[in-house]
């Protein structure tokens, strides 16, 4: 049974009264667990009577927690956007085929310059971010950029549109060491009415990639919701319970959780039930507790006085100094951005603050295979 | 002739069945297994199975045991 | 009342399997068995001795309505657990089988790798597999995946009586592990009973600390009595301590601001 057969047995609705029923007593119970918290103890951690009376020690138990797994280290990693080609249509992207703009997909030429630029910056861990373009960027398009980034990535990521269990494990030969596919929504009727057209809108195929990523025995998986599409609380609680459905079946893969919240972009989409910062802290905190274990990241998609306050609380991936166009790196303002960077400031601002919370940014994070995949 | 019994010698009549070999024996076949020659050797099959000059034939049964 | 236990589709409402061996005489076990309210025991399976009469243990236990778990003690590797199993599985007629492997005869640690080689082929042949290893979380977790019915990782060295010593790599396995966890050898007091259910164990296996007890019968019964009451303080939810705030200046303003 797959997580989307699991997740379609119920009526996700019914996490968010679960979640506001939540009572000081239930979050006791649930802050007084080591370990092996349920759903249950997971929607009391984002209920408001856990964000009202419990907030505080939420993120001291969260910043306890991340320092005892990770250390006083945080990761970076930067996006490279090879093309803003996209045939699907979702009503809160820039790059949705309803938005005239230059499309582009980089060439191996380009690639190269935007890997020369992002390694002087500094990083070593690349993450490859594409539009859905099967025929323009597909697997034969991948399986020339691969072997290319990989000469300059240590650790390699990818968040391009959902593969199949046999291409994934072909890229994982070519070096990929991790794969981001956010659902969006777990909500089948808001999936439907954002994901207007293109093969995003196979809602089951998209929510059994991290399924695919397991059995393809991927490094790294990634996972989340953007928030703010729908009622955050049905699809955090949705992300809480994949979380547990791939640690039960998935147990060899790291997991890491991302929160992205709704941006203006390009197209004049506005979010629909936003995140405000305190409850996006108490996610972060809630997570934490849930899962000591998580890969927690953040964009530059929020502020920076902001991001410098929450990624002591449980965060331990960053990015700094990115750009969401293609090419960006090397040749600044050719193309559309996917969206608006927010926190603007340069990679040596970033690890300066870092630094300042105490904080060692990380820019090599190795790849975890001991052998030339086979 | 000659036969090996868990891991002893032992002189048998010619033309003997294994079931008739644990009779004999007083083994029962309630709890107990048997093998040939280290091939487990059913119980439905004992009656018909004859033995052989030189064979070993090693029985088993339950103990107490942790 | 508590949850049955399920292992290999069978409902159990005793959670304490009772090792039969080190018992003076076959009516002492028989009583012990009786006051431990048991309804899994283990055997083992021997070349038979006509030299003496036999002492038959199967047949008390069975009116107990005891489910008879055979073991494989006394193999050396894979191939010779794979042969006690085949031989078990036809004096007993069950399919059940605890798949013990251990190549030195001091100490009786169970071998990782050929009690693996072993589970993998009795699962293949149909049997009901539960593997007595080391408390290694790598380890149950490669059994689960070839299909055994339960893991049974050790506390401690068997008959050392020295309770849960691998504590901190049993909670792991009893984190991760989807198939039941028997807590295994070691057991020495009721005590380390119940606090194996209190961490969640499905199950655990005693025979020592039973049988060689001053009074065996009344020692099965105080495991009787730990077994039910950790169980059940398992169902109840434990309440655990709490870690206290720590404040500082910054921080602290901004999570008083996002209580607002």
């Amino acid at each position: 049974m797959s997580f989307f057969d699991e997740i379609s047995a119920i009526n996700v609705d019914e996490f968010a009264p679960l979640v506001e029923s939540r009572t000081d007593a239930d979050v006791e119970r649930a802050l007084a667990k080591e370990d092996g918290l349920t759903l249950h103890d997971f929607a009391a951690l984002i209920s408001e009577s856990a964000r009202v009376h419990y907030l505080k020690e939420m993120a001291y138990r969260s910043m306890n927690l991340t320092r005892r797994r990770f250390g006083r280290t945080v990761s970076m990693y930067l996006p490279l956007y090879l093309t803003n080609l996209c045939s699907n249509r979702c009503a809160y992207c820039g790059f949705s085929t309803a938005n005239k703009f230059p499309r582009t997909v980089l060439t191996m030429q380009e690639i190269e310059e935007e890997c020369q630029a992002i390694n002087k910056l500094g990083y070593e861990n690349i993450l490859l971010v594409s539009g859905e373009n099967e025929r323009r960027a597909g697997m034969p398009y991948f399986r020339e950029v691969l072997p290319l980034v990989k000469k300059y990535a240590a650790f390699l990521q990818m968040e391009v549109q959902p593969l199949g269990t046999e291409d994934y494990a072909e890229l994982k030969t070519l070096g990929l060491d991790a794969v981001s596919v956010y659902q969006e929504t777990y909500h089948p009727g808001c999936y439907k009415q954002n994901h207007l057209a293109g093969k995003k809108m196979d809602m089951r195929w998209r929510m059994e990639t991290p399924d695919r990523l397991g059995q393809a025995g991927i490094d790294k998986v990634g996972i989340g919701a953007l928030l703010g599409l729908y009622d955050w609380k049905v699809d955090v609680m949705a992300v809480a319970m994949h979380v547990l459905y791939m640690r039960k079946h998935y147990w060899k893969t790291r997991l890491s959780v991302s929160f992205p919240r709704l941006r203006p972009a390009a197209g004049g989409f506005q979010p629909h039930t936003p995140v405000n910062d305190s409850k996006l802290i108490q996610l972060i905190c809630a997570f934490r507790i849930f899962d000591h274990e998580l890969d927690l990241t953040i964009s530059t998609r929020e502020r920076a006085d902001f991001r410098d306050m929450i990624i002591p609380l449980g965060i331990t991936a960053v990015s700094a100094g990115s750009s969401t166009e293609p090419g960006g790196y090397a040749h600044k303002g050719k193309y559309l951005e996917q969206w608006t960077v927010n926190d603007d400031r340069s990679v040596d601002e970033v690890v300066a603050a870092l630094h300042k919370n105490n904080l060692e940014a990380v820019f090599h994070d190795a790849s975890t295979t001991y052998f030339k995949a086979v | 002739m000659q036969i090996k019994f868990n891991g002893k010698l032992q002189e048998i009549s010619n033309e003997m069945s294994l079931q008739q070999f644990l009779t004999e024996r007083g083994i029962p076949a309630d709890g107990t297994a048997c093998a040939v020659n280290e091939e487990i050797v059913a119980k439905a099959g004992w009656a018909d199975f004859m033995l052989q000059d030189g064979m070993q034939v090693d029985v088993f049964s339950l103990v107490a045991g942790g | 009342m508590s949850e049955p236990l399920v292992l290999a589709g069978q409902e159990f409402f005793s959670r304490l399997i009772i090792g039969t061996g080190k018992f003076a005489s076959a009516d002492a076990l028989r009583k012990a068995a009786q006051a431990s309210g048991a309804q899994m025991a283990t055997l083992a399976i021997k070349r038979v001795d006509t030299r003496f009469g036999r002492d038959d243990i199967v047949q008390p236990l069975k009116d107990l309505g005891i489910t008879l778990m055979p073991n494989t003690s006394g193999a050396r590797d894979a191939r010779e657990a794979v042969f006690a199993a085949k031989l078990s599985r036809e004096a007993l007629g069950t399919d059940w089988i605890k798949v013990e492997v251990h190549p030195d005869q001091k100490y009786l640690l169970p071998d990782p790798v050929e009690t693996y080689l072993a589970c993998k082929e009795l699962v293949k042949e149909g049997f009901k597999v539960f593997a007595y290893c080391m408390a290694d979380p790598c380890l149950c977790k490669a059994l689960e995946e070839v299909g055994v019915a339960a893991v049974m990782p050790l506390g401690a060295p068997i008959g050392s009586a020295k309770g849960l010593e691998t504590l901190p790599f049993l909670k792991i396995i009893l984190k991760e592990c989807h198939v039941p966890v028997v807590v295994d050898a070691g057991i020495g007091s009721p005590a380390d009973a119940a606090k194996s259910f209190e961490l969640g164990a499905s199950a655990v296996m005693v025979n020592t600390a039973i049988a060689a007890a001053r009074d065996p019968i009344a020692m099965a019964k105080a495991f009787n009595l730990a077994c039910a009451a950790g169980r059940e303080a398992y169902e109840a939810g434990l309440a655990a301590t709490v870690e206290t705030a720590s404040a500082t200046s910054p921080m602290e303003q901004f999570l008083s601001e996002a209580m607002q």
